[in-house]
């Protein structure tokens, strides 16, 4: 193991060079330290545990993990650095953030104390055993048999709880201040310690029309409901302080982010302008299904392109004296080419050709080539309306590494990595 | 129509309920033989763990919740291994990959292939529709007791599996 210190922007090409080493390691080992606060491999491992494409990293080989073991340590540190600017910044101080933060506080709480009470729903040993009786060998109908009476107990329980928490705290709700010319701060539910108003169930109350009133009752009934369950759980001294400050952690880098965003890409007309500039980006190439057949002289190349036009098959005779190994074992098909890739001398006959339409002797280094486009997809230029989002990408992914860079000289990063001997080379930077 | 059954049962106790679910085919009482090879690279029979509870768990390396499943079947072997339990996994698709989930999920009992030799394996123990993960449960006497689709929780190994190592 050695331990090396690099800036982010040589972490990139350290990736690429011990990528395929980076291994599992020890879970209080630390990965990298950023502002001198350190990421741990445990941390890492939470990362790719919790990540979509975790069920498919376990298939992966040894040296795919270790790449993608790095990778996401590289996003962890990205996001430290994104995170520690976002607060200096006091974006984890505005109204809207708190807001955000407060309900999501308030839903962890609800459904700890909905857990709880879901745990708390038993199954009778009587009733457990009639139901072995009636389904002795079928595990299936067993196990339905319980989960439907265990969510109808939690179901009964939920609501005797809800009445209980609604008789002690004295709820009460105003349904019928729902009406034109309601304020934001109208009172809809009222109870011991707790109340909604109008603005917490529409975006600051401040929409211009009443939305239907049913709508809005079914948004006081849920939200009430979360408030007092959640009340309820913090008196009984339900902890979410750790999976708050998580959330925290991950929505500060979004929000970092996208201040940035609004600041490198100024309006929709700066995206028009740099896709002009740009216009690969929403180029789809043309291709083509593609006969041949390849043989060593120009000479016999003739002579079989004759025969093919005397009525031979171009597939059949490939088949059998093409020069290409894959192609005589495809009988001649080689599948669909795209556009810029491949020999520029195949391309640019096959840009000419017309469908099943047989080329003249092409030469290249490979040999001499009988050509013949069976079918075609057309190019084209996808519009700005297609390629919206990928503009959007790409302009941030142009300016990221410099605006990572200068994050880094603010917060110092340090890299500690599990490295395996083979991999253990001087990095040159 | 078992399924329905239960369905009715629960409803009878409880008033009113819902369920959802798949249908069962159970498995034939005798299990079909089988010789397959395994991640140790040997050919492998279910004789060779006659007289010890068989928990055999059908599976492959595309399916979440067979990955779920997989590490509390670690966990059960390592504990009640000892006891006469053992658990025996038949991968059913792409061997490399396979191996590879035994490797990050640090399988500790036998792993088999199916894919290629015996596509045809989970069918003739009950499993019709293909869903995995499957599980058969073989007692020590070498009778198929009780076959389960889906994830084994830990209530229903306690319930059923646990009681065959008495």
């Amino acid at each position: 193991m050695r331990n090396r210190k690099l800036s982010l922007a040589g972490w990139i090409g350290l990736v690429a060079l011990i990528g395929a080493s980076f291994q599992a390691a020890a879970a209080d080992q630390v990965l990298a330290t950023v502002a001198g606060e350190a990421i741990h491999a445990h941390e890492l491992e939470m990362a790719v545990a919790s990540s979509p494409f975790y069920t498919q990293f376990n298939t992966m080989s040894e040296d795919e993990q270790a790449s993608l073991r790095g990778d996401m340590l590289r996003r962890l540190v990205t996001g430290r650095l994104l995170a520690l600017e976002a607060k200096r910044l006091g974006l984890d101080q505005t109204a809207a953030f708190k807001r955000e933060r407060d309900d999501f506080r308030l839903g962890l709480l609800y459904r700890s104390y909905m857990d709880r009470l879901r745990g708390s729903v038993t199954l009778p040993a009587d009733t457990l055993a009639a139901m072995q009786q009636q389904f002795k060998q079928d595990g299936d109908a067993l196990e339905a048999a319980k989960a439907s009476f265990l969510s109808t107990r939690f179901r009964e329980k939920k609501l005797a709880a809800l009445r209980q928490m609604q008789i002690e705290s004295h709820l009460e709700f105003f349904e019928s201040r729902i009406r034109p010319g309601i304020k934001p701060g109208t009172v809809l539910m009222q109870a011991d310690g707790l109340r909604v108003v109008y603005g917490d169930l529409v975006e600051g109350g401040q929409l211009q029309k009443l939305p239907n009133p049913e709508w809005v009752k079914e948004q006081l009934q849920n939200r009430s409901e979360l408030v007092l369950v959640a009340s309820y759980a913090e008196r009984n001294g339900e902890q979410v302080d750790a999976q708050l400050a998580r959330y925290v952690d991950e929505r500060l880098p979004a929000l970092m982010l996208e201040k940035k965003r609004s600041e490198w890409i100024a309006s929709e007309a700066a995206m028009r302008e740099w896709y002009v500039h740009h216009p690969e980006v929403g180029r789809i190439p043309a291709s083509y299904h593609v006969g041949q057949l390849v043989l060593a002289t120009r000479d016999e190349a003739e002579a079989f392109r004759a025969r093919i036009v005397k009525g031979e098959s171009l597939f059949t005779l490939a088949g059998e004296y093409s020069i290409d190994p894959a192609g005589r074992q495809q009988n001649g098909d080689m599948g669909w080419i795209v556009e810029g890739r491949g020999m520029p001398e195949l391309q640019q006959v096959l840009a000419r050709l017309k469908d099943e339409e047989l080329s003249e002797v092409v030469p290249t280094a490979s040999g001499f080539h009988l050509l013949m486009v069976l079918e075609r997809r057309i190019g084209r230029q996808k519009p700005y309306a297609e390629v919206q989002e990928r503009v959007q990408q790409m302009m941030v992914s142009q300016q990221l590494p410099g605006y990572m860079a200068e994050l880094e000289k603010r917060y110092p990063v340090s890299w500690s990595l599990v490295v395996t001997p083979a991999a253990a080379q001087p990095v040159t930077r | 129509m078992r399924k329905l059954a239960a369905i009715a049962f629960a409803a009878g106790m409880i008033l009113s309920c819902s369920a959802a679910g798949e249908s069962r085919h159970p498995a034939a009482p005798v299990p079909p033989p089988f010789t397959l090879p395994g991640v140790d690279g040997r050919q492998h029979q279910l004789q060779e763990w006659a007289g010890k509870v068989v928990l055999l768990n059908f599976w492959a390396s595309w399916c979440s919740p067979c990955q779920t499943e997989i590490r509390d079947l670690v966990a059960w072997q390592e504990r009640y291994g000892a006891r006469g339990l053992q658990i025996v996994g038949i991968g059913m698709d792409d061997e490399s990959r396979l191996r590879n989930v035994h490797r990050s999920l640090g399988i500790n009992y036998p792993l088999l292939f199916a894919s290629k030799s015996a596509p045809g394996l989970a069918e003739a123990f009950g499993n019709r529709t293909g869903v995995v993960p499957y599980s058969v449960l073989i007692s020590r006497a070498g009778a198929v007791v009780y076959s389960h689709a889906g994830v084994i929780t830990s209530e229903f190994f306690e319930t059923q599996v646990l009681p065959s190592l008495q």
